[in-house]
């Protein structure tokens, strides 16, 4: 045979060897993707849940439905007759009844309970208790020290002792009063109040008021007012009410900007300064004491709020939020939201509303 | 989270890889001209002429001269074959070139062993190669201007090919590993402000019901909300519907029936503007059925005084009907979830989408106002906010459900309305994004792309046909076949128009794995897309423009039955609300 027709031979099947290999390759990923076309697993349509409010207490609720549904009818039989130590079985979880004062419990120091809780009283845990799975009582909930939760309801107040921790939600219908160290990972909400005592790392709190313990709101010396008006800059829409500011600034002591303002730069408001806007910082933002926003706050860096300042809107912070001494959130007709990465609440802060941490909330000690 | 992510990054790299590596192949392989010339003749050829020239020497030849020349002339002989241009390329390089007596070395080296068989010749290249360098430079190919022309073309195409392929890795990368950006979302707790809701509506019978009931069972105060459906130009049971449920729940709907005046949504949102309260506008499409805390999760950004628009996500409730809707599911799902969402994560542009979201009245005051002539008021809308200084924003958790089209259709036409009104918006505001101050350098680099992204199909089918010109001509030089092949392969990889790589990924941050077995079956709609966006684009430029054809617009169909309604509520009839939340 000529060498060359063998040349040529072996450059035809390596380019047919390539085609073949190119091609199956190229048609392997359309085997499934015909199966799952012609005989669908996963064709519907995203989740959105329409229900879904964005209300705080959305998990305590869901959990006393369920709870309702599925367990009132031998809650009711236990109660009628008595039984105070029977156990619920509920789908793979358990929950077992408690009368109160009760035993079984007090035996439990210390131990890890891989039951719910369903009390028919008052309902204390005590210290060192660890429950993995929910515990509720329809009259109130005092949770000992060091106690570790999954989640707690209560239908009164709720008590959480010092270094305790509740690691899903935790939910009272009157007062939650949260005792130092205590840790939050996951929700607290309130249907009066909450309490947090200095040392409390949370994550989100909602209630229509929720307090750091600490010494009584100061009276702030008044500064005179003065109106400011924007040297730089320009308005944002046609009659000015939207102003940008295109550098840092600095607002001096008893100045009052009756306008949304919005800073391309880092903004220091002095003492007793008013905004009766909303307010947008590109930048940090430092205020001193008695300090008055009426409007909105948004910063994009880290706040500083001074002692014992007024902020009526929401605040969001892209970065860390350090509320000083006495600072309030809202106010009893006016409800609010507070969030920001990181937050630090000293003595005496309260906020009427919301506060979310989304990555880690603290009480500053004394 | 990252092995899953790393699962999505290698299966979709590994998957659109091999489709780069098949269309590049054709380059790889070479033209026509070395499909018949790749034999054992031409390199025993190059080997005669290599002995001939090694007997001959140069001597005189500056050794730079000569590497430099050579250079050019590796790349100029690849019309013979891209295997025999890289095997010339090989010796030449700078270590070598900078020898002062390379040639003369080269010459006196003992001559190696030329074998008669062209196996030999392909397996012993490199020691024929060694003698190239001395060879005498073959003539300069001759090649007239415009071939020139479509090189430099191509090579213009290659660059914005890969300027788009480098964005959207970007932005996947951003989605995969980077913290999500949701400032907003979570207030919840808030004085809320007035607000009016506008539900366009024109021939909408078998969806306005769902909207409006939706739209009356928010948790939103009520005294703050004005639900107001615009009503235009119906000629099916529109307004009977609309008007029965004004009288069913007194003094919460206000419509505007609109009867006459120019087609379109923008023209019609422009008259409706005189029924809004309050400061804030949100906008539904008639077909879309808003969740209990959607209002107030769209509602929230405009907290922030420098926020002139928000756009929430849009999700396919057909998801399941057909081919097509789970293929643009998979679209869809792409473009919010990592394109939209990455924008809003690196404080670009998001895009305002013209449902599903709000304008500050402001803010559009300032702006000049909807837009009538516009196919893509939205589009057009996000640009004239941003160049008047405000921000839109984006929320990735603000969901509702839409309908996707359900045939191709319907697609193409929907298409073809998008991609004119988008390259009207860029033949609009290209020129004033790019001068405007207001906007800072990487902002403006984003939003210059974003404006451009209809014209990329027009762009890549420029490129197929560019490529098959200098593929004809025997043109394939190989630093640009190269540099082609480099950005095809990774063009389908990661691609353009939340291609392989978004959708992989968005699916994966869905949560919803097993739909990602569709995706080779999107090559079929990126194709249809892109034949649909060119041809509207020359319809755009050819009819609209240069003949001044009145631009129409086109009504997306509705697949809902109003027999799949739940009934009319009676008159009077109220809906339990939740109590505002604490």
């Amino acid at each position: 045979m000529n060498l060359f027709d063998v040349a040529d031979l072996v450059h035809a099947g390596r380019v047919m060897l390539f085609w073949a290999l190119a091609l199956a390759v190229l048609l392997a990923p359309l085997w499934p993707a015909w199966r799952e076309w012609r005989h669908p697993t996963d064709d519907l349509p995203l989740p959105v849940v329409r229900h879904h409010s964005g209300d705080a207490r959305n998990f305590a609720a869901h959990f006393m439905r369920w709870l309702d549904e599925h367990a009132s009818e031998r809650l009711a039989w236990a109660t009628s007759h008595g039984d105070n130590s029977g156990v619920i079985a509920m789908g793979r979880q358990t929950f077992r009844l408690l009368g109160a004062p009760d035993s079984w419990l007090a035996q439990q120091h210390g131990q890890r309970i891989t039951e719910g809780l369903l009390a028919q009283g008052a309902l204390h845990l005590p210290a060192g208790t660890q429950c993995q799975w929910e515990v509720a009582s329809p009259i109130a909930v005092t949770v000992g020290e060091g106690c570790a939760l999954r989640a707690v309801a209560s239908g009164g107040p709720l008590t959480l002792g010092e270094r305790s921790q509740v690691l899903r939600w935790a939910d009272a219908a009157e007062v939650a009063h949260v005792h130092a160290h205590a840790v939050l990972a996951g929700r607290l909400t309130a249907g009066q109040a909450v309490v947090l005592a200095p040392g409390v790392q949370f994550t989100r709190l909602s209630a229509p008021r929720i307090t750091v313990e600490g010494p009584a709101i100061a009276t702030v010396v008044p500064t005179p007012a003065v109106d400011w008006a924007p040297d730089r800059g320009e308005a944002m829409d046609k009659i000015g009410r939207t102003w940008r500011y295109p550098a840092a600034l600095r607002l001096e002591a008893g100045a009052v900007v009756r306008q949304h303002l919005v800073v391309d730069g880092d903004l220091h408001i002095g003492h007793g300064a008013q905004v009766h806007g909303d307010l947008k910082v590109h930048g940090r933002l430092s205020t001193d004491e008695g300090v008055h926003l009426h409007g909105s706050l948004v910063v994009t860096g880290d706040a500083h709020l001074g002692a014992h300042s007024r902020l009526k809107g929401p605040v969001v912070c892209e970065g860390i939020l350090q509320a000083g001494l006495g600072v309030r959130f809202g106010t009893p007709d006016h409800t609010t939201t507070l969030t920001a990465r990181r937050i630090q609440l000293a003595q005496g802060v309260s906020v009427y509303g919301s506060v979310w941490a989304r990555e880690l909330g603290l009480t500053e000690t004394a | 989270m990252a092995y899953r992510m790393k699962q999505a990054v290698l299966a979709t790299t590994a998957w659109s890889s091999v489709c780069g590596l098949v269309v590049c192949s054709l380059g790889l392989w070479g033209t026509p001209a070395q499909a018949l010339t790749l034999t054992p003749a031409l390199g025993q050829v190059q080997a005669e002429q290599g002995e001939a020239a090694r007997v001959a020497g140069e001597p005189d030849r500056p050794a730079a001269q000569h590497a430099s020349k050579a250079k050019a002339k590796a790349s100029a002989q690849s019309r013979r074959g891209a295997v025999h241009a890289a095997t010339l390329a090989t010796p030449v390089n700078a270590q070598e070139a900078e020898l002062p007596d390379t040639g003369l070395s080269l010459a006196m080296s003992p001559a190696p062993t030329l074998p008669d068989s062209a196996d030999a010749v392909l397996f012993r290249a490199p020691e024929v190669n060694a003698l190239v360098p001395a060879l005498p430079p073959p003539p300069e190919p001759e090649w007239p201007l415009w071939l020139e022309a479509v090189r430099w073309a191509f090579l213009v195409v290659v660059g914005l090919l890969a300027v788009y392929t480098v964005r959207h890795w970007l932005f996947t990368m951003n989605r995969l590993f980077a913290r999500t950006r949701a400032p907003y979302v979570d207030i919840v707790d808030a004085t809320w402000p007035q607000v009016t809701v506008f539900i366009a509506a024109h021939n909408e019978e078998a969806v306005i019901a769902g909207c409006l009931e939706a739209l009356l069972d928010v948790d939103y105060p009520r005294d703050r909300l004005r639900i107001v459906p615009v009503n235009d130009r119906s000629k099916d049971r529109t307004r009977e519907i609309i008007d029965h449920y004004v009288q069913a729940y007194p003094g919460r709907i206000e419509p505007f029936h609109r009867t006459s005046g120019k087609p379109g949504k923008a023209a019609a949102l422009k008259d409706a503007m005189a029924y809004a309260q309050g400061d804030i506008v949100l906008v539904f499409d008639a077909d879309y059925v808003p969740g209990k805390g959607l209002l107030k999760q769209l509602v929230a950004p405009f907290f922030d005084p420098e926020v002139g628009a928000v756009m929430g996500r849009v999700v396919p409730v057909n998801a399941g009907a057909n081919l097509l809707t789970r293929l643009l599911d998979l679209e869809r799902s792409a473009g919010y979830q990592v394109d939209q969402q990455a924008r809003m994560n690196m404080g670009l542009v998001p895009q305002y989408g013209g449902t599903v979201g709000g304008i500050r009245c402001s803010a559009l005051a300032a702006a000049g106002g909807w837009h009538d002539d516009i196919l893509a008021e939205d589009t057009d809308m996000t640009y004239r906010l941003l160049l008047k200084g405000w921000k839109t924003v984006y929320q990735n958790r603000s969901e509702c459900y839409e309908e996707v089209p359900q045939q191709w259709a319907v697609r193409i036409r929907q298409i073809k309305r998008w991609s004119k009104g988008h390259n009207q918006a860029m033949m609009r505001h290209a020129r004033r994004l790019l001068t405007t101050s207001r906007v800072d350098g990487h902002t403006k680099l984003d939003a210059f792309l974003l404006l451009g992204v209809f014209m990329m199909p027009v762009v890549l089918a420029v490129a197929a046909v560019l490529t098959l010109v200098l593929y004809f001509a025997n043109v394939t030089l190989m630093p640009s076949v190269a540099l082609a092949v480099l950005a095809v392969a990774i063009y389908s990889s990661l691609g353009n128009f939340a291609a392989f790589f978004q959708i992989a990924a968005s699916v994966r941050l869905d949560g919803r794995h097993r739909r990602l077995r569709l995706l080779p079956f999107n090559t079929l709609g990126f194709v249809v897309s892109a034949t649909a966006i060119a041809d509207a684009t020359w319809d755009l430029f050819y009819n609209d423009w240069l003949r001044q054809r009145e631009l129409v617009w086109d009504k997306t169909a509705r697949y809902r039955t109003p027999s799949s309604l739940p009934p009319m509520p009676a008159a009077g009839a109220a809906i339990q609300t939740t109590p505002k939340a604490a």
